[in-house]
């Protein structure tokens, strides 16, 4: 149709436009693309990250390491790219988790209010009474150690601040005229949440979803540290920066290389993040 | 004249409740209202804020569940009837809303807003809904390319006859327009209040027009009813109120407006009315208005007056009138 296709030619006008304009944000863009690239890319590359090699342990980096290698010879590069794949996968797949966890709750407690609002926050706040650690640590103990339990853990328990805040702006947006007309007017639920109600949080959502990415990426670096996070060989960021401890003073590059990193990735998701919420807000058109 | 909506002893009450779902205290924003509103004409309510009025405007069209008393539509009992059966009423009956910024969602384009009440109706096809929404936008005053636009690229009267085309979408007989123009600059206050004349007289629509604007109120009224603290306390033909109120209350509202012709301010004995309207947590005994009340009497203080009808049918709840 007509005005569908006009539409959505403006809309996707309005990204691209934002995007120009903040050259931080287009990196960005582009750094994490070529990221997300190698690391699909990465089990048909010829990189062994398994191989040990004790003549070249701890070697600086240089034209056939391009990272240098490890404490056991292995190739530091291949490491890097590998346990990239999996601080992605853990940060996209847990935030998901915990992003669709925490709307579904926030949703139905904002705008059923009454008993139902009471169950769910206060499920909420026993929850988040009990130490983090102490119960990713004892939960974890029952899952078969793997990255899908990893995932799930981490997905399960870091919902809550997302549904608190869905929840307060649900209550909010309930008072509102819009809304209250669509319910006067017999509108299902089901459709005022979906047209109205997730349109007006999407912001707020896209904020707290991208920081959850970078949460998610360093509990898993925590939980790889305390030895029930991801398990040799299989390596993540999380899990180099932690073995790099014991070896700083003469390999300080197998520290650097995963910290600086995960602190890119990390801003480059907020920035995309950043620049979602402006796209997704009608009144604002600046970062 | 055929009566459209007769209004019974309707009560709108909202209870304050504590943690254990006990009564802490009740608010009678509704608290016993009668009055008819006839077929194709404007019934204009008045008061100042706080006083109920938009709250008994929206218990009418059942936005608000009534406590009781029996709202008659067309001699149907709309209070009675469940709230998921309401569907067929609300189709007959509209609403307008004071904000123009608030009642649109700013997500949504325009053909959206509109097309809202369409699609939970009527069954038509995307064609059919870009016609009439392209129809109503004319109606209203606006182009039909306007309706790719989001409400936020328009001005408040404009959004304002966004919310005008959407209550007109599905067609209805009756439209509560619920302070529709007090959030508008005066000059586009007459515009909206032309488009909203013009569309009556065309699709024959009756209005329950809110306000607080008595000038407004009487130029676009037939009959206009005052209301104070959750009770009407006076009912009469536009003019006949405008020209000669009988309730003190009411001669104070009309005594406040601002007038450039002095000689046309009526005569009150005493000043304007003093304090502020006292809280519906909290209604003084005997009659409503008493404690703010110049004339009040030994009688008014113990005993609530109730509307009496006279010989023109200009009916008043005053002992003193």
């Amino acid at each position: 149709m007509n005005y569908k296709k006009q539409l959505s030619r403006k809309k996707r006008d309005k990204i691209f436009e934002l995007l120009l304009k903040d050259k931080a944000s287009l990196i960005s863009v582009i750094f994490l693309l070529a990221l997300i690239l190698v690391s699909v890319a990465a089990p048909f590359l010829p990189l062994d990250g398994s191989k040990t090699d004790i003549l070249h342990m701890l070697e600086s980096p240089s034209s056939v390491h391009w990272f240098g290698t490890d404490e056991v010879g292995r190739d530091y590069f291949a490491r890097t790219i590998n346990g990239g794949r999996i601080s992605l996968t853990v940060g996209i797949l847990a935030m998901l988790m915990s992003t669709v966890i925490g709307i579904t709750v926030g949703m139905l407690a904002g705008f059923s209010g009454g008993i139902v609002d009471g169950v769910l926050m206060r499920i909420v706040d026993v929850i988040q009474s009990i130490p983090w650690l102490v119960l990713v640590t004892v939960i974890s103990i029952f899952f078969k150690k793997g990255l899908l339990s990893i995932i799930v853990v981490i997905g399960f328990f870091s919902w809550m601040e997302i549904a608190r805040l869905v929840r307060a702006e649900v209550l909010s947006l309930r008072e509102r005229e819009y809304i209250q007309y669509a319910s006067f007017a017999g509108v299902k639920s089901f459709i005022i949440i979906v047209k109205h109600l997730i349109p007006a949080v999407m912001p707020t959502i896209i904020v707290s979803a991208s920081s959850g990415i970078a949460d998610a990426i360093m509990t898993e670096s925590a939980l790889s540290f305390l030895g029930i996070g991801i398990q040799e060989p299989l390596s993540s960021w999380g899990k180099l920066l932690q073995t790099a401890q014991s070896n700083l003073q003469n390999a300080l590059y197998m520290a650097m290389i995963p910290g600086v990193l995960i602190i890119l990735t990390i801003f480059a998701f907020n920035k995309i993040g950043n620049v979602l919420r402006v796209y997704w807000e009608p009144r604002v058109s600046e970062v | 004249m055929e009566k459209l909506i007769e209004v019974k002893n309707l009560k709108k009450h909202f209870y304050k409740k504590n943690f254990w779902g006990q009564n802490q205290g009740v608010t009678k924003a509704v608290d016993g209202v009668t009055f008819d509103i006839n077929k194709g004409e404007t019934f204009g309510l008045v008061g100042e804020s706080g006083c109920g009025k938009s709250t008994l405007g929206r218990t009418l069209i059942r936005m608000y569940e009534p406590t009781s008393g029996k709202i008659m539509y067309e001699g149907e009992d709309i209070a009675a009837i469940k709230k998921n059966k309401l569907n067929k009423f609300h189709k007959k009956m509209q609403i307008i809303f004071q904000d123009p910024y608030s009642s649109l969602d700013p997500h949504l384009t325009v053909r959206d807003i509109i097309a809202e009440p369409i699609s939970v109706y009527e069954k038509l096809s995307d064609t059919e809904i870009d016609l009439r929404i392209a129809e109503l936008l004319k109606k209203v005053g606006l182009k039909s390319d306007d309706m790719n636009k989001y409400s936020y690229e328009f001005s408040g009267g404009q959004r304002q006859r966004i919310g005008i085309a959407r209550a007109l979408s599905v067609n209805p007989q009756f439209v509560l327009c619920d302070e529709p123009i007090s959030a508008l600059d005066v000059s586009i206050q007459a515009q909206v209040i032309n488009v909203l004349e013009e569309l009556q007289e065309e699709l024959g629509l009756t209005y329950l027009f809110v306000a607080h604007d008595l000038n407004m109120v009487h130029h676009i009224s037939e009959k206009i009813g005052v209301m104070y603290l959750g009770k009407i306390v006076e009912i009469g033909d536009s003019d006949d109120i405008y020209f000669n109120p009988k309730h003190p209350y009411t001669k104070a509202l009309i005594n406040a407006i601002p007038r450039i012709e002095q000689e046309r301010v009526l005569k009150l004995d005493r000043d304007v009315i003093q304090g502020d309207i006292p809280s519906p947590l909290n209604v003084p005994k005997g009659c409503r208005f008493h404690p703010r009340c110049p004339y009040a009497t030994e009688r008014c203080r113990c005993e609530e007056p109730e509307l009496r009808i006279d010989a023109d049918g200009h009916q008043v709840a005053c002992f003193e009138a």
